[in-house]
């Protein structure tokens, strides 16, 4: 009975090191420069919430890269009407609708907490409450009981 | 008994995680899902204004006479995104023909120099009725454009009836885009 609570633990750590193994892989260790020194704004501030709003823009013709880092035209253009549009005054909010009118939430990196995207946002919590109830539900109990069965084990 | 099921639980679960895997990538490569699928479109959106230089028949830029989408306004037309650099383009040429048959269709030529594009026309004819330049990609995405080539239907108060992101082929011409063609009153 013991070794089967052991094991079942065993799994459970598995399973949360292989976790922390996929949130490790799936963070940018490095980033790659893909902005131009062309592609640059005058004004720094403009430059920096151009940068920023590229950062949260995927880009549609690549494999999982933002539009401040690929290299592929669409990216470059998306950038270029990003600095466009600052120029001409418009707020980030404008340009990011300008984009979802065109390209929907799927050019967000972060999709908004709406009717077809709240099981993507609970999923983290559900999944954190479910292991640390799972890991209460095994824990081995220090009680008389508990230990009669090591005994006996023994 | 309760603990041993228990015990394959995280078996289960693991055993879920591959099967959805397999799933997904099964999907994708038999090519009934895309990861280029985004899913959204312009279509039943009204169709931007964008006003570009054209294409004379000579293969000069021409900015006096534009292609100017405001122009076309009270009208059914097809907007064509090509580019002689585009193989699906080249692929879905005869397709392209076929529509410009049923209605005027108007080509935006995308990041390409006059000379390639006008060999492109002459290689495989030209089916449009104007064509807009695009050499930064900027108009393209105006419009929506994600990559080459797409095609919309556009209705005459402005409504974009199809938006086809890819080549056409006859699958197309037979299927969505003849249902647009029919919500426009066309016959094909």
């Amino acid at each position: 009975m013991t070794a089967i609570v052991t094991g079942f633990r065993n799994w459970i750590m598995m399973i949360m090191i292989f976790a922390g193994m996929m949130m490790l892989a799936s963070y940018p260790l490095y980033s790659v420069q893909a902005i131009l020194p062309e592609e640059q704004m005058a004004d720094p501030l403009d430059e920096s919430r151009a940068r920023d709003l590229a950062a949260e823009l995927r880009c549609l013709v690549c494999q999982n890269q933002t539009v401040d880092d690929s290299d592929a035209d669409f990216a470059i253009t998306i950038r270029s009407i990003i600095r466009d549009q600052i120029s001409t005054g418009k707020s980030d909010d404008d340009i990011l609708d300008f984009l979802r009118q065109r390209y929907g939430d799927y050019i967000l990196f972060n999709p908004p907490l709406n009717r077809m995207t709240f099981i993507l946002w609970l999923a983290p919590i559900i999944l954190l409450i479910g292991g640390i109830m799972l890991i209460i539900i095994t824990r081995p109990k220090n009680n008389p009981q508990s230990m009669k069965e090591r005994g006996h084990d023994r | 008994m309760k603990i041993r099921l228990a015990f394959f639980v995280p078996v289960i679960i693991f055993l879920l995680f591959v099967v959805v895997s397999f799933w997904g990538l099964y999907a994708i490569t038999t090519g009934q899902r895309s990861t280029s699928d985004i899913g959204f479109s312009m279509q039943g959106q009204t169709i931007p204004d964008i006003a570009l230089a054209s294409l004379d028949q000579h293969g000069q830029i021409n900015a006096n006479a534009p292609l100017d989408l405001a122009d076309w306004q009270g009208k059914a037309y097809a907007i064509n995104v090509w580019a002689s650099w585009c193989p699906p383009c080249r692929a879905e040429a005869p397709a392209i023909h076929q529509l410009s048959k049923s209605l005027p269709v108007l080509g935006i030529n995308q990041r390409d120099k006059p000379q390639d594009a006008m060999a492109f026309l002459d290689q495989f004819g030209n089916p449009y009725q104007q064509i807009g330049v695009d050499p930064d990609g900027k108009a393209s995405i105006a419009i929506g454009v994600q990559a080459l080539p797409e095609t919309l239907i556009i209705a005459p108060d402005g409504r974009v009836i199809l938006h086809h992101r890819g080549p056409v082929f006859a699958n197309e011409l037979h299927g969505s885009i003849r249902d647009a063609l029919n919500t426009l009153g066309i016959d094909q």
